[in-house]
C-alpha cells in the first residue's frame, strides 16, 4: 500500500491518505480478465473479485468471490509473502445460445495477488471451493506467543 | 396526502458516498441496495436466460419474484463473524441487501419462470409465448 509520509498532519495529508487507501482497495478488487483463445469475444474486460483476508490466531483465512468456476481450473500459489490465485472463467455454454442482451460479467484468464501479513506454512495450506467462494486456510509459522516477563523487586 | 420528507431526501444525497467511504457500515433500514451483482442476459427462441453472480448464496437466500411486468431479484448476506472485524486484513466483500429489477417484455410466461443457484451463479429462465405462425386464410 502506498503510504503518504506526514510531517505536519493537515487536511490535505488526511485526504491524500484516504484517497490512496481507497484507490488501493479499488485496484485490488478490480481484476483484469485476459481474453482466452477459443472463447467468444466479450467486451467486459474488468470484473470485481472481492476478497476478505482474516488474521486468526494460528492461521490466515482468505475468502475470494469467484462464482461460476470449475474447481479444477483454479491454481493457488504461495511465494515470498504473497498468495496468487489464477484461473480461467468461462461463460457457461449450457443454455446461453442466443443473442446477447446485457453483458456485465467478465470472462477469461484472471490473476489475483494478495500480500500476506506474516510468514506462512505453504505445505499445510488447504483450499475448498463452495458456492462460488474459494476459501483458503493458510497456517502461520513461528507464531510468537506473548512471553510474560516477571518484574523483580530490588532487595 | 403528500408529505415532505427531508430525511429521505438527505439519505438519497448521502447514499453514493456511503458506499465509497464506509465500506463496512451496517445497512440502513429501507436502503434499496448495497451492491449490484453483475448479470448476463441472453435471448433465444424460447425466451431469455439470465445469469447473476451471487457467490456464497444458498438457494433459499435469494428471492426471485415476477409481478406484473417486473422481475425482482433480492438477497441478503450477513457477515458471519461480526465481532471479528478487528482481525480483517482486507475487507472487500459486500454485505447487506441487494435488489435488482428488470422489465419483462410482452409475451412473458410469468408462471413458467424458473430459477436455480449453482456454484455461486443464479440462473433464471424466462420463457415467452412462441410467436404466432402466420395463418393463411383460403379465399373461396
Amino acid at each position: 500500500m502506498t503510504q503518504v509520509s506526514v510531517r505536519s498532519p493537515g487536511a490535505l495529508h488526511w485526504l491524500a491518505d484516504g484517497w490512496h487507501s481507497l484507490r488501493d482497495k479499488a485496484l485490488q478488487a478490480l481484476t483484469y480478465f485476459k481474453p482466452d483463445n477459443g472463447e467468444p469475444p466479450n467486451d467486459q474486460r474488468w470484473g470485481v473479485m472481492a476478497a476478505d483476508l482474516i488474521d486468526h490466531e494460528n492461521h490466515l483465512s482468505l475468502e475470494l468471490e469467484a462464482p461460476g468456476l470449475d474447481k479444477d481450473g483454479i491454481d493457488i500459489n504461495l511465494d515470498d509473502g504473497f498468495i496468487t490465485v489464477t484461473g480461467n472463467k468461462r461463460s457457461s455454454q449450457t443454455r446461453t445460445v442466443g443473442s446477447t442482451v446485457i453483458t456485465e460479467r467478465a470472462y477469461g484468464l484472471f490473476k489475483r495477488v494478495l500480500r500476506l501479513p506474516c510468514e506462512v506454512d505453504d505445505a499445510r495450506t488447504t483450499a475448498r471451493y463452495i458456492n462460488g467462494i474459494l476459501t483458503v486456510s493458510i497456517p502461520k509459522t513461528n507464531v510468537s506467543k506473548p512471553r510474560k516477563v516477571p518484574v523483580k523487586a530490588r532487595a | 396526502m403528500s408529505v415532505l420528507q427531508p430525511y429521505s431526501a438527505f439519505e438519497d444525497l448521502y447514499r453514493p458516498f456511503e458506499g465509497l467511504f464506509n465500506l463496512n457500515q451496517p445497512t440502513m433500514p429501507n436502503s434499496p441496495s448495497r451492491w449490484l451483482p453483475a448479470v448476463d442476459i441472453k435471448s433465444g427462441e424460447l425466451g431469455f436466460s439470465l445469469e447473476m453472480e451471487v457467490p456464497g448464496f444458498q438457494p433459499d437466500e435469494v428471492e426471485v419474484e415476477a409481478h406484473d411486468d417486473v422481475l425482482t431479484i433480492k438477497g441478503e448476506r450477513v457477515r458471519e463473524e461480526a465481532s471479528d472485524t478487528e482481525n480483517m486484513v482486507r475487507s472487500e466483500r459486500c454485505h447487506g441487501t441487494f435488489c435488482r429489477k428488470f422489465t419483462l417484455p410482452d409475451g412473458t410466461q410469468t408462471e413458467e419462470i424458473s430459477a436455480e443457484v449453482k456454484n455461486g451463479l443464479l440462473c433464471v429462465m424466462i420463457p415467452h409465448v412462441p410467436p404466432a405462425e402466420p395463418k393463411k386464410i383460403s379465399v373461396s
